[in-house]
């Protein structure tokens, strides 16, 4: 059997679930070349959420960060996570903007993608699937993984299908919400690849539920050729499982891995350093809570979600009434017909659930986008739409053909209106909200960062030398001695 | 590339543990040896406080997909809400959460409803973002808005009055 190969997730997914998304390239740099050398399958670069973010909150333009972690990870490849329609940003765009961001990767040197969509209604993306093949791109698609009455395994192995038949190169079965069991694990990984035995094969489930580990070791039983894991750092919660993990199973399994384990602790020991130096948590691993999962798995709210609806219920001083939001998020999931808890999906059923419990009336506040995916703008639900919330929710209105907008010509309105601008900044105009535009380019300055950074020893006297109330520090290293004091003469090497 | 990797014997997580030592040690000297290292290190008897705040506090936590995080406030009362909402002679326009409001479609459009503009019920008077989705506010009954108490772009708490109808001017 071949090798398994290992896709690492620290600098996007791990950094979007553990540290909201804010870690700055100064982080990624200085340990880029120790990453490029681990042995990754590939290395996920960037994500809506981190190009969003990096923009608008550390004021770093995304496209010099793709550009100096290229530069700096010759060897690599990397990929970069694609949402549906929305591409990057909140709002759908139409095939000239897919085109026009995917040839701008292709030219900052991103070799891969990952593209998906939360309603697996692959209309919305298999332009993005043959746009990228055109390109020479690796073109990963994700099956995305609910517990539902519609997510049977049958209905993965027939979306697997499209996929294969779209031109993907790879498929990934992605649980977005860690709700996948062990042994559902097995019998869906197991049939996906006895259908398609010669498809590269990936899998990611994220360890909240605590049972990632024994899914990971099925997936590598069921012989899944890419995992997905991350940092131990920047493992864990919902993040990915550590990669550490990944190495034991695949030796555990008898089955080869092609990770240099000294590049991982040095990967490791880094991050613990910058998540120490910007206050981040650690996770440890968690245990499965079969209580816990079985309220969970009845909304599947992901957890990054759920602070915010706790917030809104505090704002309304119902912080109490959580329980009653999760009960009928999980009842307006139902009704919805069982989209993936991803975005956008998610804040349609959260928002719901929160005004059909503070408004007392169920639906008789309904936000915009929701009447919108009633009416299919969003594309095909999973399952059917509850006829009555239905009725209730878009009338008489006409249903929307989710492909209308598919040929408009927005970059060549873009480009008019905002005149001449690099294709780099043109998308960025496309992408970013008015109010995160206008912020991004009052405060938007260079990427700096430390060549030097990685030394431990200079970072403990630079931390040393920061305690003002340190009269007196010596230290002494191999052949190096060091002495600071508040008081000349006081030092005595 | 490989030979040179583990250039240092100190880790990073080394100096992690050496400072959470240094931080948290009530003692005025400190004599640390271990492989490779020593370290002496004096500190003032009178402050010792901690400077360097523990790496595992809670975490910036919210919502993952790229939302405008909403700025944490204090829970509002409901003492709070009738001392704003003083004072309506008509029926209010409630906000039916806390979030952004917005009187037009889109920056520079035409407000959805002035003073004086009649209105249905169920019309449309603005709309308001919770949580990136755009919620239709509606009148609650037919009317003539005798005023708007909130400014475009204002975030708003639940239940403030967002504007006022007169219902009597029906027509």
């Amino acid at each position: 059997m071949k090798g398994l190969r290992v896709l690492d997730e620290s600098l996007r997914m791990g950094q979007q679930a553990l540290w909201a998304t804010r870690m700055k390239t100064k982080w990624m740099l200085p340990i880029a070349p120790v990453m490029d050398a681990a042995g990754f399958y590939q290395v996920a670069a960037m994500a809506p959420v981190s190009f969003e973010t990096a923009a608008m909150y550390l004021h770093e333009d995304p496209w010099e960060r793709l550009r100096l972690l290229r530069q700096h990870m010759p060897r690599t490849q990397f990929d970069f996570l694609v949402r549906s329609r929305n591409v990057v940003g909140w709002f759908p765009k139409p095939n000239d903007v897919v085109e026009l961001f995917l040839k701008t990767l292709h030219k900052i040197g991103i070799h891969s993608i990952k593209v998906f969509d939360g309603l697996n209604d692959y209309r919305n993306v298999a332009f993005h699937i043959q746009a990228g093949k055109q390109l020479g791109l690796h073109v990963k698609a994700l099956l995305n993984f609910a517990v539902s009455p519609v997510h049977s395994d049958d209905y993965f192995i027939g979306k697997a299908r499209e996929l294969a038949r779209l031109g993907a190169d790879a498929i990934v079965i992605a649980d977005a919400c860690g709700a996948i069991l062990p042994e559902r694990a097995r019998t869906l990984i197991g049939r996906v690849r006895a259908e398609l035995p010669d498809m590269e094969l990936h899998f990611s489930t994220h360890p909240n539920s605590g049972v990632s580990t024994p899914c990971y070791r099925e997936a590598i039983r069921q012989g899944i050729d890419v995992l997905w894991g991350a940092s131990t750092p920047l493992a864990n919660g919902h993040s990915f499982p550590p990669h550490a993990t990944i190495v034991q199973l695949a030796r555990e399994e008898g089955r080869a891995v092609d990770l240099d384990e000294r590049c991982l602790v040095e990967i490791d020991d880094w991050f613990y350093w910058a998540a120490y130096k910007e206050n981040r948590p650690c996770h440890e691993p968690e245990e499965f809570d079969p209580i816990a999962y079985e309220q969970t798995i009845k909304h599947q709210i992901p957890g990054g979600m759920m602070s915010n609806l706790e917030s809104q219920l505090a704002g309304v001083g119902m912080a109490h009434r959580l329980p009653e939001v999760l009960e009928e998020a999980g009842r307006v999931r139902a009704e919805l017909g069982y989209p993936v808890m991803v975005t956008p999906f998610s804040q349609f059923v959260g928002v719901q659930a929160t005004l059909n419990v503070v408004t007392g009336e169920r639906y008789s506040s309904v936000p915009r986008e929701m009447v919108l995916y009633c009416r299919g703008y969003y594309g095909q639900s999973p399952g059917p739409i509850d006829p009555n919330v239905l009725d209730r929710v878009v009338g008489d209105q006409p249903m929307i053909d989710p492909s209308a907008y598919y040929h408009e010509k927005m970059v060549e309105k873009a480009r008019a209106e905002r005149g001449p601008l690099s294709d780099e900044e043109l998308l960025t105009t496309i992408f970013l909200n008015p109010t995160a535009l206008d912020t991004f380019n009052k405060n938007r300055r260079p990427i700096e960062w430390d060549p030097t950074a990685r030394m431990p020893l200079v970072a403990l006297l630079k931390e040393l030398g920061k305690r003002p109330r340190l009269r007196l520090v010596e230290v002494r290293c191999g052949n190096l001695r060091v002495g600071m004091s508040r008081d000349a003469g006081a030092v005595m090497l | 590339m490989p030979e040179q990797k583990i250039a240092y014997h100190l880790s990073f997580s080394d100096v992690i543990r050496i400072l959470r030592l240094v931080d948290e040690n009530p003692f005025e000297e400190l004599q640390l040896e271990m492989e490779g290292l020593k370290l002496h290190v004096v500190q003032d008897k009178h402050e010792r406080s901690p400077t360097q705040p523990s790496a595992t506090k809670a975490p910036v936590s919210e919502i993952a997909p790229a939302a405008v995080p909403e700025p944490v406030r204090e829970p509002l009362g409901a003492a709070v809400v009738p001392a704003k909402n003083a004072q309506i002679h008509g029926t209010p326009v409630l906000a039916p959460l806390a979030g952004t409001f917005y009187r037009a479609p889109s920056p520079g459009a035409l407000p959805y409803v002035e003073v004086g503009s009649a209105v249905k019920e169920g019309g449309l008077v603005g709309i308001l973002e919770i949580m990136k989705l755009m919620n239709h506010v509606t009148a609650p009954c037919a009317g003539v808005i005798s005023e708007i108490r909130a400014q475009n772009e204002e975030f708003v708490e639940f239940g403030q009055v967002l504007a006022v109808i007169d219902p009597e001017r029906v027509g």
